[in-house]
């Protein structure tokens, strides 16, 4: 189920590349955890994203582990609109493979999967809105190891997300 | 000047003497007061090496900086692991003509975290303090990459016989400036109408079109630093980035951000009388680097798609005017569903829906030679991607104001929408909720069906 729902996925991702060179868009593509909270909707407004290759050799717990171990920065990133581009990113989301850990306060499960999303950061207009970047610290928990790890909102730098691309594993 | 001096001392003799020393004493007044005034003009005068007040005036310079804290300017605005400051002892003049001079103080950053503390070392670009006839405060960020990659990511950046860009932000108008220059000297391309153009919408900050279409956000650049000491130079490492590309670990640490910037830098406006540079402080070192996390996608090949990735049923173009210059199409019942979402506590707030009952597109479709310019799958896809954007831009002005109303929301989403039809289109296409008055033929219009 999952590999042909990529494979009908990488149609229309492939679609957009095409798109996105003829018009000389300049995207980039960063892999890494996603984690999105099914209680909060089919199609997730926001999910949280941990950029960083895996190299698959331990568990996808394992490599949660060790990223929150190196502090990284956890980014909530504003997903819904790429429905405008991804006609079948809920179905897609829901075809990727995924396992639960907990996050929160009180600890609750949420799905997370590992994932290349693909942004946009072609010059753009400015719009003038600040993004938040108060510090926060979402407590998370992985295997029964309590942690916590900074989330701030996703850099404008990163530019738009443009294509949520499953990576099996 | 004896002379005159020596006529402030005259003696008492007759009265018609006295009239005259009156008069004279007078004219001598004058002519000191005079004086007076020529050495305060020229005390008054630009910066230069030469100034007989050399001593004094940058001094007021730093005592400005801090009256106005501008520092705040440099704070990290992820981590604040780095303070930066002005080297005020390595200050560099630079007179530009009678009435402009520049004054350059390297900003130094200092790492502290735990027990690790002290002088940082910058790679990928040079910040400066730039002050400006002693009263204008600049952030420089000097950038001598074209491109950012992994070969010149990690160098120091030379800024003798400059070679690159320079984005000037002004600190007190938080205007920015992207000037570009090769072997030390400004590149400019500017008519002089063009220049008294761009002169004219500097002195109507805000409401002039020239401004608002030579502006945009250009410079987006981050700051990472290595958590902890490099093992290969026994220093902090920061790294500046032009587009944020991650360093990857270099001799056993890795690097984290600590700040990113992205500015709405105003090319092509004539920026009165630049900053050359401020001379070679430096030499090159540090090595390339492959970034572990972000790569640039692979071009694919071109083909005459469908355009499958967009909603089928959501758009759909036809040429409106009889010489095929302009194609539209409306789509209708626009909506989406926002709220303030916390994934500490799991739950959303704030939550409404924005909704446009109906935004028509607008994209060239030939050019008066006959040239096709964009396909009617091609308008489609610009036309998806400019809602795309222009909902995130919305989503953004929302989460800084969650209590808009959803009609100022609809009405902002609209206004991006066109911003960025127009981005994405050079300014050819439009977007809004009207379009056009007496097409050709009827034009099409689709309810938003999310697929």
């Amino acid at each position: 189920m999952l590999v042909l729902q990529i494979l009908l996925s990488m149609l229309s991702i492939s679609d957009y590349l095409q798109h996105a060179k003829s018009q000389s868009r300049q995207l980039h593509s960063v892999e890494g955890i996603v984690i999105y909270d099914p209680g909060m909707g089919s199609l997730p407004q926001d999910i949280l994203f941990l950029p960083g290759k895996w190299d698959k050799k331990g568990s996808l717990e394992d490599f949660i582990t060790k990223k929150v171990g190196d502090k990284e920065i956890l980014y909530q990133v504003y997903f819904q609109g790429i429905r405008w581009i991804m006609f079948d990113v809920e179905k897609i989301l829901h075809s990727s493979k995924f396992t639960e850990i907990k996050i929160g306060k009180p600890l609750r499960n949420v799905n997370v999967t590992y994932a290349e999303l693909i942004f946009d950061k072609t010059i753009n207009v400015s719009n003038e809105e600040i993004i938040d970047t108060r510090d926060r610290y979402l407590p998370i928990s992985v295997h029964g190891k309590n942690s916590n790890i900074q989330l701030i909102d996703l850099p404008d730098s990163y530019g738009t997300l443009k294509i949520y691309k499953p990576i099996m594993w | 000047m004896k002379m005159k001096l020596n006529l402030c001392k005259g003696k008492h003799i007759g009265f018609s003497i006295k009239l005259l020393i009156v008069f004279f004493i007078s004219f001598t007044l004058v002519q000191c007061k005079k004086e007076k005034l020529n050495e305060t003009e020229f005390s008054s005068k630009v910066l230069s090496k030469n100034s007989v007040d050399l001593q004094e005036r940058p001094k007021n310079i730093k005592q400005q900086y801090y009256k106005l804290n501008l520092q705040k300017d440099f704070i990290g605005k992820v981590k604040q692991d780095v303070t930066w400051s002005p080297d005020w002892e390595k200050s560099t003049i630079q007179v530009i003509n009678d009435t402009v001079s520049y004054v350059f103080f390297p900003m130094n950053g200092y790492y502290s975290k735990g027990n690790i503390k002290g002088l940082a070392k910058t790679r990928g670009a040079k910040f400066y303090l730039i002050v400006k006839n002693e009263k204008e405060f600049y952030k420089g960020v000097y950038f001598n990459a074209e491109k950012d990659d992994s070969t010149n990511v990690k160098k120091e950046v030379v800024v003798g016989h400059f070679t690159g860009k320079l984005i000037l932000n002004n600190l007190q108008t938080k205007q920015s400036f992207l000037i570009k220059y090769n072997d030390g000297k400004v590149l400019d391309n500017l008519t002089k109408d063009q220049k008294l153009a761009s002169a004219k919408s500097m002195s109507l900050r805000g409401t002039s079109s020239y401004w608002e279409t030579q502006c945009h956000q250009e410079m987006k650049y981050c700051v990472y630093t290595s958590d902890g000491y490099s093992y290969c130079g026994g220093a902090v490492d920061i790294v500046v980035s032009y587009n944020c590309v991650w360093p990857s670990p270099q001799c056993g640490v890795s690097y984290y951000m600590i700040d990113y910037s992205e500015e709405t830098v105003c090319e092509d406006i004539w920026f009165p009388d630049p900053p050359i540079d401020p001379g070679d402080n430096g030499g090159t070192g540090g090595g390339g680097g492959d970034d572990g996390v972000t790569d640039d996608v692979p071009n694919g090949e071109m083909s005459e798609s469908d355009y499958l990735y967009t909603c089928p049923d959501n758009f759909s173009f036809s040429v409106v005017t009889t010489n095929d210059l302009w194609q539209e199409g409306v789509l209708t019942n626009i909506y989406c569903n926002l709220g303030i979402l916390d994934f500490m506590t799991q739950t959303i707030s704030n939550a409404k829906t924005v909704q446009i009952p109906a935004v028509s597109f607008g994209i060239p479709y030939k050019n008066i030679e006959g040239t096709l310019l964009y396909t009617q799958n091609q308008a489609k896809a610009i036309a998806a991607d400019a809602l795309n954007e222009a909902e995130k831009d919305m989503r953004k002005k929302y989460k800084a104001n969650p209590y808009l109303t959803s009609g100022q929301l609809a009405d902002y989403w609209v206004a991006r929408i066109n911003i960025r039809l127009k981005e994405y289109t050079g300014n050819r296409g439009r977007a809004g909720r009207t379009g056009s008055q007496s097409p050709s033929q009827p034009i099409p219009s689709r309810p938003y069906n999310p697929c």
